[in-house]
């Protein structure tokens, strides 16, 4: 018995070590005062816009005075909402502002009770990662009721949000479906081939990439959808197991692409390509991380390009128009749409030098 | 004494069905789906769904051993990860070659399994509770292990165990067969699986008898979780990651195996090859599924279908 409970003292101990260094290693980012102010202009610099360098000074102004505290209900622990979620963790303690962030998995009804507790936390500022354009359009009136700043991040939210910021998903798309047309003009020496769609019914960015993509096509007859689907899991693995069975059901030299519309998408169809030995699937995806840098780099993966957007942007963007709108200022709209970029395999190292750099500079911010 | 025979027939032939039901099931399943589709019944598919379900079988075997002594471990998939994390992050981190990346998995998950099992048996907590919160300690562990990123680099000879084949079949199958053959021998003919079964057929009587409960229970939950860690090495080696959110809701899957399979969730009662069958039946279903062009929204009912079934059989054979 008591070695036993020696035991379980001793896991015990170790996990709360552990906890111990994650929150160290986020404390120096609830410290305002420790942060590198003089950062905020370079953060604000990845947006790539006059506008948001110039509401990136009124994020200094906010810090000299009562600092508001600022929620972020965050989608999920992916490196695309990590990254987004530490740029604006960061620029709000630059600020001096309190932050807190809860990540709801992609669960609307998580999401309602996760941005609840953040306004009972006191937030006055609250950004969120919704899951639709729809599901949270009463909650917000509520918060906005109680004068509590909505900024809606990452999907195209306009209903009873003070400000949104979202990249054109249709953009998305459509950047990737030229590419594919691209490819399958230079297979065949004219557009034409078959395609397949891993794409969503529930998640809004995800149906409007799709559409993009899709808007491209149809301007190619010879150019055949041959499948669409629409997984309820999004996880990777799932993915993977999906896109087995869709390379069973068209055999060799019977699929030319697949479009995958977000990260655990393009991870489980790589994955899926790689196994089977099927290099005559060309894959076209959405979204970064290091598992997608790494296909677009290997040989033996078919992934062609990605369209990855800038969460870093979005992430200082929402914590800087949150705390302007906090300040009674005015915003010259009330959206802001960053530029979305096509990495491919001629100039995905370039990209990756130049991701790395911003990354490191959030490297305390993580949650 | 005519209708005396009838009904003996009768039993017996239900008897039967009951017994073998699952499998009954799965070769309607097959022959349906090759009906549908003249992509579903061919060697490369059979190959693909081999692959898919090793990992599955492997988890659904670690799970039908707890079960069988009326226990039960959710915390199986957060376990995938948190070994494929582990393994991933002692080839990309520590430098290990991949033989001692294994170990370091499968030595963490037997420990992860001996700390489950440790609380059940010794301190007598619901095995629910406690491997619920433990679902919860090793997911967050690998996502903390690297700030929740993934973890890349790692090489062929990692990979190989995901993605592989030794000749034509896949890397994994070989694995999972193996595994599968070694599991039946014990439960069959060791005394360590005669022990799991009288103890969750009824511990007290176990224990009068002289079996010594806890420390077998503790054995059960290490074995489940070395066979997780072995499947979160396929998971990690097949995706060419450590992957902090893989493995989420696996261990539904293991205990849906585990319950199609016919092993009693209270205990003492089942064979752990009805787990295997049931793990092959969920794979073969969603690949037929896919394969008949079944929308993704109606295989949740069909899969939901599926288990209901699975368990009035169950229920009919219990009583």
């Amino acid at each position: 018995m008591k070695k036993s409970l020696s035991l379980l003292l001793s896991l015990a101990l170790v996990l709360l070590l552990l906890a111990g260094c994650a929150q160290d290693a986020a404390a120096p980012a609830a410290d305002g005062d420790t942060a590198d102010t003089g950062a905020t202009t370079d953060a604000a610099d990845t947006a790539d816009t006059a506008d948001t360098a110039d509401t990136a000074d009124t994020a200094d102004t906010g810090a000299s005075g009562d600092a508001p505290m600022i929620g972020f209900a965050n989608y999920s622990t992916i490196s695309y909402f990590m990254n987004m979620g530490a740029a604006a963790h960061k620029t709000a303690a630059e600020a001096g502002c309190e932050f807190h962030e809860l990540y709801h998995g992609g669960d609307a009804a998580v999401l309602a009770d996760q941005i609840e507790d953040l306004a009972a936390m006191g937030c006055q500022i609250l950004i969120t990662e919704v899951t639709d354009d729809q599901s949270m359009v009463n909650t917000f009136q509520e918060l906005k009721d109680q004068g509590i700043i909505i900024v809606s991040c990452d999907i195209r939210t306009q209903e009873n949000v003070d400000y949104w910021i979202a990249s054109d998903n249709y953009q998305i798309g459509r950047t990737s479906g030229e590419n594919a047309v691209a490819y399958l003009t230079e297979k065949y020496g004219e557009a034409r081939g078959t395609v397949a769609i891993l794409s969503s019914k529930t998640t809004t960015s995800m149906i409007e990439r799709a559409e993009g993509f899709k808007e491209v096509l149809a301007d190619y007859p010879n150019i055949e959808i041959v499948d669409e689907q629409f997984p309820t899991d999004f996880s990777a693995v799932n993915m993977m197991t999906l896109t087995d069975d869709i390379l069973q059901l068209y055999g060799e030299g019977s699929l030319d692409v697949i479009f995958a519309s977000n990260q655990t998408q393009v991870e489980g169809a790589n994955s899926a390509i790689v196994t089977a030995g099927r290099q005559d699937v060309a894959l076209f995806g959405v979204d970064d991380s290091d598992a997608i840098y790494e296909a677009l780099q290997d040989p033996n993966s078919t992934l062609q390009s990605t369209v990855v957007q800038d969460p870093i942007a979005m992430g200082v963007q929402a914590v800087t128009a949150g705390l302007a709108l906090y300040n009674g200022e005015t915003l010259d709209g009330d959206t802001y749409n960053p530029d979305v970029m096509l990495v491919t395999r001629d100039n995905v190292a370039e990209f990756i030098e130049n991701n790395a750099a911003q990354v490191a500079e959030l490297e305390d911010y993580y949650n | 004494m005519k209708p005396a025979l009838d009904t003996k027939r009768h039993i017996s032939i239900g008897s039967h069905l009951l017994r073998f039901g699952i499998l009954y099931l799965l070769a309607l399943l097959i022959l349906a789906a090759s009906l549908l589709s003249d992509r579903f019944f061919t060697v490369s598919n059979f190959l693909n769904v081999l692959r898919q379900a090793s990992p599955v079988i492997i988890l659904a075997l670690g799970e039908g051993l707890v079960i069988i002594t009326a226990g039960i471990d959710l915390s199986v998939g957060a376990l995938v990860a948190l070994t494929g994390m582990a393994a991933a992050g002692a080839i990309s981190f520590w430098g290990l070659p991949t033989p001692a990346a294994l170990a370091v998995a499968l030595v963490l998950g037997v420990a992860f399994g001996i700390f489950n099992g440790v609380i059940v048996a010794r301190f007598n907590i619901s095995a629910m509770i406690v491997t619920l919160a433990t679902m919860n300690a090793a997911r967050g562990i690998a996502y903390l292990y690297n700030d929740g990123a993934q973890i890349i680099g790692l090489p062929a000879g990692f990979t190989d165990i995901g993605r592989g084949y030794l000749g034509p079949i896949p890397i994994p199958a070989i694995i999972m067969v193996v595994l599968v053959a070694v599991m039946v021998f014990v439960m069959g003919k060791t005394v360590f699986g005669k022990y799991l079964y009288a103890i969750g057929g009824n511990e007290d009587v176990a224990r009068l008898a002289g079996i010594a409960v806890v420390r077998t229970k503790i054995a059960a939950y290490a074995v489940c979780g070395m066979l997780s860690a072995v499947a979160g090495v396929i998971y990690a080696a097949r995706m060419n990651m450590g992957d902090p959110a893989m493995g989420e809701g696996l261990e539904m899957d293991a205990i849906a195996s585990v319950v199609l399979g016919g092993i009693n969730l209270y205990g003492g009662q089942g064979s752990i090859l009805g787990a295997v069958i049931g793990a092959t039946f969920i794979a073969v279903l969603g690949n037929a599924l896919n394969m008949t062009g079944v929308s993704n929204f109606w295989q949740l009912v069909v899969k939901a279908a599926a288990l209901i079934i699975a368990a009035l059989i169950y229920t009919k054979k219990k009583v």
